[in-house]
């Protein structure tokens, strides 16, 4: 099944009242469309995901009322989408309603006509899910992430819909749950039992709160280290950009560094010597030379063996000859027990020896160790002090801002690795349903079941559905393995072509993408791995659907630019749409028209309405891009001269900058 | 006991920082920058700490109390304890003895008190009855030091050492 998209036009929403053409039918599968940062290429993006899978009851209000055009207040906005399935012409309009923040549809086909609802043939709902959608249309923030978190993983798990093993687990926990409900042996009281289902009931809950919860932590934590590495790189680089004071932070940064180093010596120093006993006390030197001594003085550990007189227990009749009564047992035990054992003489002679080695040694002063912790933590406190009045000191708000923000990115790591510390915490006997641990509450949950199982007799019920769990289980196992493999060897058959002077091929996918021999590319090798990660993840041999992205090149350098634009036009037989800056055309645009021959949409659109923007008028007036005075906006059509001289920081004529 | 334990909580006392809480405030966290220099690393360091303390305060508690609520460790000593266990034991078994009989005059009494601490477990090196006994120290030590924090969690890690030091030092 083959699906192009031919235009989309909109109506009373945030991007302009415009209708934007990109029939791909003279040849022309790739199209760019560039438009100036804030102009509503992400709104874009997000219009065009909302016309193939019903997000009526996904979208939250604030989703909704963030599309509604703020300047004329339209109460419905409107976005209708042409597209060809099969060479046969569809509709899809999107109706938003910003009064009842709702979503509609309509729907016009070749058959039916127009009708309410989104409905596309049969054969392509069943690939076009939230999840497919939204990793076909994406933006390069997506790209990223697979290398951080789990986003890989969980790519794989939802597009191959390995979450249907999960949910069949969920049903058969349901199902036992019903039937202990239904039964009841008597072999415990009702009270109890009663007390044993509301426990179960409450570590379920707690079970599902916590994956939840685990869920949306990892999201935040891998967004907020794809911020810190944004901000590290603003920081780094506005520092870079101040020479002298660049110097004078690193010199900063190294000493408190050193200062850092000293400090933890000395907290690991006084640690160590804490952890002996007999060198930190006079008093426990003493109780201890003192116990040796005695010891030694009273000839114990004696060679005698306990076993003597296990053995004079066994035998019928004593040293003596007289017959073994048990009165004369009883004694001997008694005797017995004031004799060191051979287990007991073994470690008394360790500790012995221990104590003579150690007690040579002199006692030390924990004291005067902690006066020097305290002197190093004061040197310490001194040199952040001062790097922070130089970082102070950077005249630039945008530095500051990155500083601040950072500063706050760290602590909430920090509070975020606390809770997965905590959440993959072993069970241990004494655990409570209040708990955070995953582990924790997954065995108390077991322990309540199994003896819920025994108390209403469903313990057959209960074994047989551990046996298919534990089968679903491997089999999910063996699946995900199985896809990944095949997307790692396809991935890397690929990696020759597409890295031709640096080839970094993929070890493996769990969870993340793990590179070979590195911990991590430069943010071109990755977007690059991530762009054939994904091209392949959605290869469907049935369905050809359209790829969009936006800002597919942002902060990429030439070489990955290119090869990213070679990929693109030799490799993917999709049609490919990019919303782009204008900084992203250079070595992306003209590698993209070299390797197709120019069959390239090259689409510059931007609104009318701001101030701002009579600068971009006149720029297109230019290039003989004339303005209808009746509209708002400005689309021009492979004007290639237009799209490679335009340019969003114009400077005016009595600029004095 | 096939577990070390730890003081996790006392009935009806919702205030009670268990050993627990105060480790995981002081343990050592690579990205946080006071805990970053920790020397800490297993709730057993501070069951050792406190075991420290409550011998040389004679502290000990009954730890089949049921108010005292435990929680399980480590099955033996951790390697960050290993070098240290033979020394702590002597201790441990040296103020027994010395309890009883400080002049150590009656050897078949003292022997009979090594076989019964002392155990069978080499790496554990004591025996069951001498677990409870080291428990009972150990959480008597820490209700010695949780006095000596005032019932709060220390500021940072010398503030904590600061404690432990006034407490086991020669007076």
């Amino acid at each position: 099944m083959d699906v192009r998209i031919i235009s989309w036009k909109t109506k009373g929403l945030r991007v302009p009242d415009w209708e934007i053409n990109i029939d791909p039918t003279n040849g022309k599968k790739t199209a760019m469309i560039m438009m100036p940062s804030g102009m509503g290429k992400t709104t874009t993006l997000k219009l065009l995901r909302y016309s193939f899978c019903d997000y009526s009851k996904i979208l939250q209000k604030k989703d909704i009322l963030s599309l509604q055009n703020l300047n004329t207040k339209e109460l419905v906005g409107e976005f209708t989408i042409n597209i060809k399935i099969d060479n046969q012409k569809y509709r899809i309009k999107s109706i938003f309603d910003f009064n009842k923040c709702t979503l509609s549809y309509e729907t016009t086909d070749p058959i039916d006509g127009t009708n309410k609802g989104l409905n596309l043939p049969d054969e392509i709902n069943k690939y076009l899910d939230q999840e497919y959608i939204e990793k076909t249309f994406f933006d390069l923030e997506l790209v990223e992430k697979l290398f951080e978190s789990t986003a890989a993983t969980d790519s794989i798990n939802k597009l191959y819909k390995l979450y249907y093993f999960k949910q069949i687990n969920n049903f058969l926990d349901e199902y036992l749950v019903k039937k202990q409900n239904e039964s009841s042996s008597g072999k415990i009281s009702k009270k109890d039992l009663e007390e044993l289902k509301l426990n179960r009931d409450k570590l379920i809950n707690k079970q599902k709160q916590l994956v939840d919860l685990n869920e949306k932590n990892v999201n935040e934590l891998a967004n907020l280290k794809l911020e810190k590495k944004k901000l590290d790189k603003i920081k780094n680089d506005i520092e870079n950009s101040k020479k002298t004071i660049k110097e004078k932070i690193d010199n900063s940064r190294e000493k408190i560094s050193f200062a850092k180093n000293d400090l933890k010596e000395g907290f690991t120093e006084f640690y160590s010597k804490i952890r002996n006993p007999i060198l930190i006390n006079n008093e426990f030197k003493k109780k201890l030379i003192n116990f040796e001594k005695n010891l030694n003085n009273l000839k114990i550990p004696e060679s005698v063996g306990r076993a003597f007189f296990d053995d004079l227990i066994k035998s019928k009749s004593c040293l003596c000859g007289h017959e073994m009564s048990d009165d004369m047992k009883e004694n001997i035990l008694k005797s017995k027990e004031s004799i060191l054992s051979e287990d007991t003489w073994l470690i008394l002679s360790v500790l012995k020896h221990k104590i003579r080695k150690e007690a040579e040694k002199e006692t030390l002063n924990l004291t005067n160790l902690l006066a020097n912790i305290a002197e190093k933590k004061g040197k310490l406190s001194i040199e952040e002090r001062k790097g922070n009045e130089i970082v102070d000191g950077i005249d630039d708000n945008k530095y500051q801002e990155a500083v601040k923000r950072l500063n706050k990115i760290d602590e909430r790591i920090n509070q975020l690795d606390l809770f997965f510390k905590e959440y993959y915490e072993a069970p241990k006997r004494t655990d409570s349903p209040d708990d955070n641990s995953i582990k924790k509450i997954s065995n108390l949950l077991e322990i309540t079941i199994n003896k819920i199982g025994e108390a209403t007799a469903t313990e057959n019920i209960s074994k047989k559905i551990t046996i298919i769990k534990d089968i679903l289980k491997q089999t999910e196992k063996k699946s995900l393995d199985f896809i990944t493999n095949d997307l790692v060897e396809k991935i890397n058959k690929e990696i020759p072509r597409v890295m031709p002077f640096e080839k970094i091929f993929v070890k493996d996918i769990k969870n993340r993408i793990v590179l070979e021999d590195r911990e991590e590319g430069s943010a071109g090798q990755q977007a690059r791995i991530g762009y054939l990660f994904l091209i392949k993840l959605l290869d469907r041999p049935n369905l050809n659907f359209p790829f969009i992205v936006d800002s597919p090149v942002t902060a990429l350098d030439d070489i990955s630019r290119s090869e990213i634009a070679t990929t693109i036009a030799s490799h993917l037989n999709n049609q490919y749409i990019g919303l782009i800056l204008p900084k992203e055309r250079e070595d992306f645009v003209d590698v993209l028209e070299e390797k197709t021959n120019n069959k390239v949409h090259l689409i510059v659109a931007f609104n009318t309405i701001d101030k701002e923007t009579k600068k971009l008028v006149n720029l297109a007036k230019e290039y003989d891009v004339i303005k209808d005075p009746d509209k708002n906006y400005i689309i021009s059509y492979d004007n290639k001269d237009f799209f490679w001289n335009f340019k969003t920081n114009i400077k005016s004529e009595n600029s004095n900058e | 006991m096939n577990r070390f334990q730890y003081l996790k909580t006392i009935k009806d006392n919702d205030k009670f920082l268990g050993m627990e809480i105060l480790t995981k405030h002081i343990e050592f966290k690579k990205n946080n920058p006071t805990t970053m220099f920790s020397p800490i690393n297993d709730i057993m360091d501070i069951f050792y700490l406190s075991l420290l303390v409550g011998l040389k305060h004679d502290k000990k508690i009954d730890i089949n109390d049921t108010n005292y609520i435990r929680g399980d460790m480590t099955p033996n000593w951790t390697d960050n304890l290993s070098e240290t266990k033979d020394i702590l034991i002597a201790l441990y078994v040296s103020h027994i003895i010395e309890k009883k009989d400080k002049n150590y005059s009656d050897k078949s009494e003292i022997q009979k008190i090594l076989n019964q601490k002392l155990g069978k477990n080499p790496t554990r090196s004591i025996s069951d009855e001498g677990m409870i006994d080291i428990h009972s120290y150990a959480f008597g030590g820490y209700l010695e030091i949780l006095k000596n924090l005032n019932n709060k969690l220390p500021n940072d890690l010398l503030a904590f050492f600061s404690v432990i030091n006034n407490l086991i030092k020669d007076h």
